[in-house]
């Protein structure tokens, strides 16, 4: 528990998890940020397509990412269940976008 | 597209002070609808200015900046009779300070809705007086929506 060579190795590990998790929060961010810009445009603009495309975005970073994080930090998902749950968000997410993507006669 | 907007009206408190009023008055007969989003309308400083005064009138672009409003939403939220609130929205739609979308409904029943197309008004004084700049923007949003609607 306590050579040198294990000490190493776990601080190499987890410095880069630690990037790895910081590139997938950025990530997170900026979808999510799509995700508002697009709430926005369905607001303002009343606009349906809008809505999906947010609901889309928000379904495949935001689910994700908030149950990636419950399962880091509790031990409440085992792990089979969280790979399935977000794997279906994901797809999910892109069907809600790709419906926003159709045009008004169904194209 | 076309509501039923009341005809032009007698009993009116809300009137622009200034022989601007006749530029924008003949409009109202029902035929035409102003251009949607159509960039520069030079509104008169009169008619921009009493627009702001009056509490209907700002009352709806204040209301209709974040959402689109339907004019019974915009009656509820600002609180005075749906004729008034048509008569408000005939003159900004006038002015081009509001634009109108209209907002499907599963059951075909589609219904107009509004949205304040204004972000800023500059005024300016110098020696002929008063003149008005009114500024509008395309937000990030209304941009998203216009290449995902186009797509």
């Amino acid at each position: 528990m306590t050579t040198p060579a294990y000490a190493l190795a776990t601080t190499d590990l987890s410095t880069l998890q630690l990037a790895l998790l910081a590139v997938e929060a950025i990530t997170v961010l900026l979808g999510l940020r799509i995700a508002h810009i697009a709430i926005r445009g369905y607001r303002r603009n009343d606009s349906q397509p809008m809505l999906y495309v947010a609901v889309g975005f928000v379904l495949l970073v935001g689910v994700p990412a908030v149950l990636s994080a419950v399962f880091l930090l509790s031990n409440l998902l085992p792990q089979t269940v969280l790979a399935v749950v977000v794997s279906m968000s994901e797809v999910t997410g892109m069907a809600s976008i790709l419906y926003g993507l159709r045009g008004p006669t169904g194209d | 597209m076309s509501e039923e907007w009341p005809a032009s009206t007698g009993a009116e408190d809300f009137r622009p002070r200034s022989a601007d009023r006749s530029a924008k008055a003949p409009c109202c007969d029902g035929g035409g609808t102003p251009p949607i989003g159509d960039e520069s309308t030079d509104a008169s400083y009169d008619a921009v200015a009493s627009v702001l005064a009056d509490d209907v009138a700002s009352g709806i672009l204040r209301e209709s900046y974040v959402d689109a409003r339907s004019a019974q939403e915009l009656t509820e939220a600002v609180g005075v009779s749906q004729p008034t609130v048509y008569r408000r929205l005939q003159t900004l739609r006038d002015l081009d300070l509001v634009v109108t979308a209209t907002r499907p409904d599963p059951d075909g029943h589609h219904t107009d809705v509004y949205r304040a197309n204004v972000d800023r008004v500059v005024v300016d004084l110098d020696g002929d007086g008063f003149s008005v700049d009114v500024r509008r923007r395309e937000t990030r949003a209304d941009r998203f929506t216009r290449i995902i609607e186009d797509m």
